[in-house]
C-alpha cells in the first residue's frame, strides 16, 4: 500500500464500492439458493463438538439397547426398552437444552449482526430451527433402527404419539435453555436451567405421583412408566403449551437487544 | 439525509450515561470526541439501534428510532463498525463479508460478490480474503470490520474507533476512504486520535462525562485554542505549572522543547524562547477540556460556598 496513490486508488475504488443489483433480482426475500448458502453458513457456525457429542450419545445408546435386546431375556428387552424411552424424551430434550443455551450468548458477531436487517432474533431463530433438524435426524433414525428391533414406547404408538414423545421435552427444554441463556445473559446457566425440570421430574417422581395435578407436568412421563396413562396426552399438551409460553418469552428478550449487549464492553 | 438527536438522555441504573443531547448531523463526516467513559459509545450504539435512550428522541431521514417498525427501516440503511469488532475465526475474510452480505438482505449474489471484491480491495485484503479470519492481524480484523460495515450501500455509517489498530498508511487511507464516502452519506466517526477527525470532519461533538460540551465546525474549536498555544524550551529540572496543559515534551540536548497550551508562559530563568504556535484541534480539545474542568470547580466552589 503506497501512501502516495491513496486518494487515487480510493477515487478510482468508489463507484465500484456501489451493491448494484440488477433491477429485476432485487427481492425482498431470499431465492432458495440464497437461503441455502445462508443454511450452510449458519451450519459451520454452529459449535461442532456438542452435536458430534450428540451423535456419538446416541449411537452409544443404540449399541446398548441393541446389546440388552439381543440377550433374549425379557429383562434385556424391558431395559432395551426403557433405554430408548430415555433416548428420545429426555436424551433428546436435553441436548436441545445444551445446544440452544449456547445459541446466542456466545455468538462472538452479536453487536455487528443486531445492527443488521436481519438482527439477532433472526439469526437465533434460524440457527434453533438447524438444530431442530440435526437433533431431529439423529432421533428418527434412533427410531427407525429401535422399532425394527423390536422395541416399543407404548401399547398404542402411533406416528402423533411417537412424534410428541420427542417433540415435548426438546421444544420444553430447547426453549428453557434459550431462556435461561437470554436472562442471566450466560450460556453455561442456560444450559444448566434446561436440566432442571428433568432432574426434578426423574428425582420427584414418586412423591409426586400421588398429586394428580403433578402429572400434567412430568417431562419424563413415559420414560418413568407412564406410557400408557390415560393423561398422558394432557401431560404432552400441557408441557406443549408452557414451551409456547417460553418461545414467546424468548422472541420477546431476542428483541431486548440492549439486554443482550450488557453483557458485552 | 440526517440525523436529529433531541434532548436524548441514557442511563444505566443510577449512572447518566447520556444528558440531555441535542444533534444534528448533516450528510457527510461527523466526529465524535471525548474521553474514555464520556458516552460515545453510548451515543453511536442508540443511532445505530442498538440501544434505546432512556429519553427523548432520534431521528434518520424519516424514520423515528423510538417505532420498532421504522427503527427496522433504518437497519437496511446503515452501515455500523464497533468498537471492538469481533469475527467467526473459521471463516475466510471473504465468506465472513459473503455471510455478513446475506444477514443485509443483499441476494443478488453477483453484485454482492462484485461489492465484496471492491470492497476487499479498497481495504487491502484482496491477497488475504481466502485465508481464515483467525490468521489475521489485528489490522486486518480492523480493516474486514471496515469492509463489513460498508457493505450494502449504507446511507448512514456509524464507525467507532475505526483506525485504531491501523498502521499510519493504513489510517491515512482510511480516512480518505471515508471522506469520499462521506459525499453522498452521513458517517458519524468516534475515535480517541483527534489527527483523524481534524483531517476529515468538518463537524464535531465533544462529549463529556454524558453531556455536551462542544457541538460546531472543527475550526471554531481549533480558534478557541488561538493566542493559547505555545512552545517554549526549558532548562532540565523545570516542573511545568499546572495552569498550562502539555501537549508535547521532546527531550533535546538543551533541555526539553514543550508545547502547552494555556496563558503565556513567562520567559525567565529555566524558561527560554517562549512563541506562540497556530493551534491545531488537539490544542482546541485540551484547551475546551481545561475551561470544563474549571468551570465544574468554579460551580463547585460557588455550590459549596452556598451550602
Amino acid at each position: 500500500m503506497q501512501t502516495g496513490d491513496t486518494a487515487v486508488t480510493v477515487q478510482k475504488s468508489v463507484p465500484v464500492l456501489r451493491y448494484s443489483p440488477s433491477p429485476r433480482s432485487a427481492p425482498q426475500r431470499a431465492p432458495l439458493r440464497e437461503a441455502v448458502l445462508l443454511v450452510r453458513y449458519h451450519l459451520r457456525l454452529l459449535d461442532r463438538w456438542p452435536f458430534a457429542l450428540m451423535a456419538l450419545a446416541f449411537l452409544g445408546c443404540a449399541l446398548l439397547a441393541w446389546a440388552q435386546a439381543q440377550s433374549g431375556t425379557a429383562q434385556g428387552l424391558s431395559t432395551a426398552n426403557d433405554l430408548s424411552r430415555f433416548v428420545l424424551e429426555p436424551g433428546a430434550g436435553l441436548f436441545a437444552g445444551v445446544l440452544a443455551g449456547s445459541l446466542v450468548v456466545s455468538d462472538p458477531l452479536l453487536e455487528a449482526t443486531m445492527a443488521t436487517p436481519t438482527g439477532i432474533h433472526g439469526v437465533v431463530i434460524r440457527r434453533f430451527l438447524l438444530t431442530l433438524v440435526i437433533l431431529l435426524v439423529c432421533s428418527v433414525a434412533y427410531l427407525a433402527w429401535s422399532l425394527g428391533a423390536g422395541i416399543t414406547y407404548a401399547r398404542q404408538q402411533s406416528p402423533l404419539y411417537l412424534l410428541l414423545v420427542w417433540l415435548v421435552p426438546v421444544m420444553l427444554m430447547g426453549m428453557l435453555g434459550l431462556f435461561g441463556s437470554l436472562i442471566t445473559r450466560n450460556a453455561a446457566l442456560g444450559m444448566a436451567l434446561a436440566a432442571v425440570p428433568l432432574a426434578g421430574s426423574l428425582f420427584l417422581y414418586a412423591p409426586l405421583l400421588p398429586i394428580q395435578a403433578a402429572h400434567l407436568f412430568f417431562v419424563t412421563y413415559t420414560y418413568s412408566g407412564g406410557q400408557d396413562a390415560s393423561d398422558w396426552w394432557a401431560n404432552r399438551l400441557s408441557l406443549l403449551a408452557v414451551a409456547m409460553a417460553l418461545a414467546v418469552a424468548n422472541l420477546w428478550l431476542l428483541h431486548r437487544e440492549e439486554r443482550l449487549l450488557a453483557s458485552r464492553p | 439525509m440526517a440525523v436529529v438527536i433531541e434532548r436524548v438522555s441514557k442511563r444505566y441504573g443510577p449512572l447518566e450515561a447520556l444528558r440531555d443531547i441535542d444533534l444534528h448531523i448533516e450528510q457527510g463526516m461527523f466526529g465524535l470526541l471525548g474521553p474514555n467513559g464520556a458516552g460515545k459509545t453510548t451515543l453511536l450504539r442508540i443511532i445505530a439501534t442498538l440501544l434505546r435512550p432512556t429519553s427523548g428522541r432520534v431521528l434518520v431521514g424519516p424514520f423515528d428510532l423510538g417505532v420498532t417498525s421504522q427503527r427496522n427501516e433504518v437497519r437496511s440503511q446503515l452501515g455500523y463498525l464497533p468498537q471492538e469488532p469481533a469475527f467467526y475465526p473459521d471463516l475466510t475474510g471473504r465468506e465472513f463479508l459473503d455471510y455478513m452480505g446475506l444477514l443485509k438482505l443483499l441476494y443478488d449474489r453477483p453484485a454482492r460478490r462484485r461489492q465484496i471484491e471492491a470492497l476487499l480491495d479498497v481495504v487491502s485484503l484482496s491477497a488475504d480474503a481466502d485465508r481464515q479470519v483467525k490468521t489475521y492481524s489485528g489490522g486486518m480484523k480492523r480493516r474486514l470490520g471496515i469492509a463489513q460495515a460498508l457493505l450494502g450501500d449504507p446511507r448512514l455509517l456509524v464507525v467507532d474507533e475505526p483506525t485504531s489498530g491501523l498502521d499510519p498508511e493504513e489510517r491515512i487511507r482510511l480516512r480518505t476512504l471515508l471522506t469520499w464516502l462521506a459525499k453522498e452519506r452521513v458517517v458519524v466517526l468516534s475515535t480517541h486520535v483527534v489527527e483523524d477527525i481534524s483531517q476529515t470532519c468538518e463537524r464535531l461533538a465533544v462529549l463529556d462525562r454524558g453531556r455536551l460540551v462542544f457541538d460546531g465546525l472543527t475550526h471554531r474549536l481549533i480558534e478557541a485554542a488561538a493566542g493559547r498555544t505555545w512552545q517554549f524550551l526549558a532548562a532540565p529540572g523545570y516542573a511545568v505549572p499546572a495552569s498550562l496543559s502539555i501537549i508535547s515534551a521532546l527531550p533535546q540536548s538543551a533541555g526539553t522543547l514543550y508545547h502547552v497550551v494555556g496563558p503565556s508562559p513567562e520567559e525567565h530563568g529555566p524558561v527560554r524562547n517562549v512563541r506562540p504556535l497556530p493551534p491545531t484541534l488537539e490544542d482546541g480539545y485540551v484547551w475546551l477540556r481545561r475551561q470544563k474542568a474549571s468551570n465544574d470547580l468554579a460551580t463547585l466552589q460557588s455550590t459549596s460556598a452556598t451550602a
